[in-house]
């Protein structure tokens, strides 16, 4: 979500560019983090 | 874009039945989910943020772009489902193993080494873009537009960099960065995404009603293409987008993957790659050098990082580095394997080295990387009459009164019908693009056609009668 949802936004006019790319980067570390446990989680490892 | 083949797994992995010499069982069969996702992950590529600016540069309309890209994507995807698919769930073997029992070892061993040259080039691209995001960061002057050679001391650092870590992942941690793929994929389809809609934004696209007149007058122009690029039209993108993938689909390398399908019709799942992927990867791709080209028209600098750090700062150089990696990774690893061919006591380790290095050294030369349209056209060409050999042989032999399977059936070594029909058929079709007849991406279709009728009237010259008759 907090991927793509900043650039909705931008697209709507709600937030600045700025904003987007600070987003998008927490979003990428959140996702990087989280990401590998549940899929460890889903396949049982 | 990237092929998808079946491999034997690196040492450090447990053991994995790849059935790489038998028919794969119907206990190994796999539905259509675990399609969906690998086709969309290996089709969102660093190589999209190339390919996507170059149509831009190529001065194509609006209306040619994207329905080209529908068209042509869709053809692609008909292609993997009535000609791939149908032959990989009869026959459930590997390309290779499949291309031995027609061509013979020896034979084949030739395609390994064409194969994995054309792969160590596509690693060298993907290099390349890595090494665009890396420039992102230092002050060194990077590749134009039009540039062949390296241009500097800086870039020629960051590629060799860049392309000595890919190498040596590839050979000592090759399943850190599967996983690592597995893990980015859906991430990397959002940031493409992304980038879209923020470059929809910069270019002054604020809602749907607007955005067919900015992309025509913006965006995909129609105009003159840039100095040193080829004009498209409709039927360069619609044959590019059908035939990019050329090799795996009507050249038959994903026969390699498709064989554990449980039913032919799951190769529809390659739309996920064609539409997420080359389609909408591409277009947004084109969106940010429109912006760039809009913001200066006189920086024509095709750099998918820097155009990714302006759309979407850390995270889309991030995308880049893996979307580059992921893709690169794999590349090499095959083309390391398809060189093990010839030197079969090697290594793996080691050839996959030498493949890295090779990929490192080409990844300095923008070259490739900037002609990656004519190249990707080049590399599915040189594939695909082995593709067309294996279709005719499938399905006409017995009908055409020759033997399938011929160099299985006669303990021959090397098949002179498949080799001259690929020595010819290329023959014919560079020749004709080298006259100056057609341009590369209009010779595979009939290149197609031409080694088909060339396989018969080779197998009915050189087969052993007994043999032919015996089908």
């Amino acid at each position: 979500m907090g991927t793509i949802v900043p650039s909705i936004l931008l697209f709507a006019g709600a937030v600045s560019l700025d904003q987007v790319k600070w987003w998008m980067f927490l979003a990428t570390v959140a996702w990087f983090a989280a990401t590998p446990v549940w899929m460890d989680r889903d396949t049982g490892r | 874009m990237t092929e998808q083949d079946a491999i034997e797994p690196p040492a450090q992995s447990e053991p994995v039945e790849e059935y790489e010499r038998a028919p794969v069982p119907e206990r190994a069969w796999l539905r259509v989910g675990s399609f969906v996702g690998q086709y969309a992950g290996e089709h969102t590529a660093g190589t999209e943020l190339m390919i996507g600016p170059l149509f831009v540069a190529s001065g194509v309309a609006a209306i040619d772009v994207i329905t080209g890209l529908l068209v042509g994507n869709l053809l692609a995807v008909l292609s993997w489902t009535f000609l791939t698919a149908p032959i990989a769930t009869r026959a459930r073997l590997t390309l290779y193993f499949q291309l031995e029992k027609i061509c013979g070892r020896r034979l084949v061993t030739l395609y390994n080494i064409a194969n994995g040259v054309m792969f160590c080039f596509l690693a060298g691209a993907m290099i390349t873009v890595n090494a665009t995001a890396v420039g992102v960061w230092f002050d060194m002057r990077m590749p134009g537009l039009n540039d062949l050679y390296p241009n500097s001391a800086g870039w020629v650092a960051a590629s060799l960099i860049m392309g000595l870590l890919v190498t040596f992942v590839a050979a000592y941690g090759y399943n850190v960065v599967a996983r690592v793929a597995n893990i980015a994929a859906p991430w990397m389809v959002l940031v493409f995404i992304a980038f879209g809609l923020v470059g929809l934004h910069q270019i002054g696209v604020d809602s749907l009603a607007s955005f067919w007149p900015k992309a025509k007058e913006a965006i995909w122009t129609g105009g003159a293409p840039l100095p040193g690029q080829v004009k498209f039209t409709f039927w360069h993108v619609m044959f590019f987008a059908w035939f990019c993938n050329m090799a795996m689909h009507i050249g038959m390398a994903d026969l390699s993957v498709l064989r554990y399908a449980r039913k032919s019709w799951y190769a529809v799942s390659t739309a996920s790659g064609m539409y997420l992927g080359h389609f909408l990867a591409w277009l947004a791709a084109s969106i940010l050098y429109a912006v760039q080209l809009h913001a200066n028209p006189a920086n024509t600098d095709v750099l998918p990082g820097p155009l990714a750090y302006r759309a979407c700062g850390a995270a889309g150089v991030i995308c880049v580095i893996v979307a580059g990696w992921t893709t690169a990774n794999p590349t090499i690893y095959r083309a390391g394997l398809a060189f093990q061919a010839i030197a079969p006591r090697s290594s793996r380790y080691r050839v996959t080295l030498f493949t890295g290095a090779l990929a490192t050294l080409a990844g300095m030369f923008p070259a490739i990387a900037m002609k990656l349209l004519g190249f990707v056209a080049l590399y599915g060409l040189v594939l695909m009459p082995m593709g067309a050999i294996v279709f005719v042989d499938f399905w006409l032999a017995r009908r055409l009164r020759f033997r399938s399977n011929y160099a299985e059936a006669s303990g021959i070594a090397f098949n002179w019908a498949a080799a001259l029909t690929w020595v010819l058929t290329l023959a014919v079709c560079l020749g004709v693009v080298g006259a100056g007849g057609t341009q590369i991406f209009f010779v595979g279709l009939p290149g197609w056609f031409l080694a088909a009728v060339l396989y018969v009237v080779m197998s009915r010259l050189f087969q052993r009668k007994d043999l032919r008759t015996a089908a």
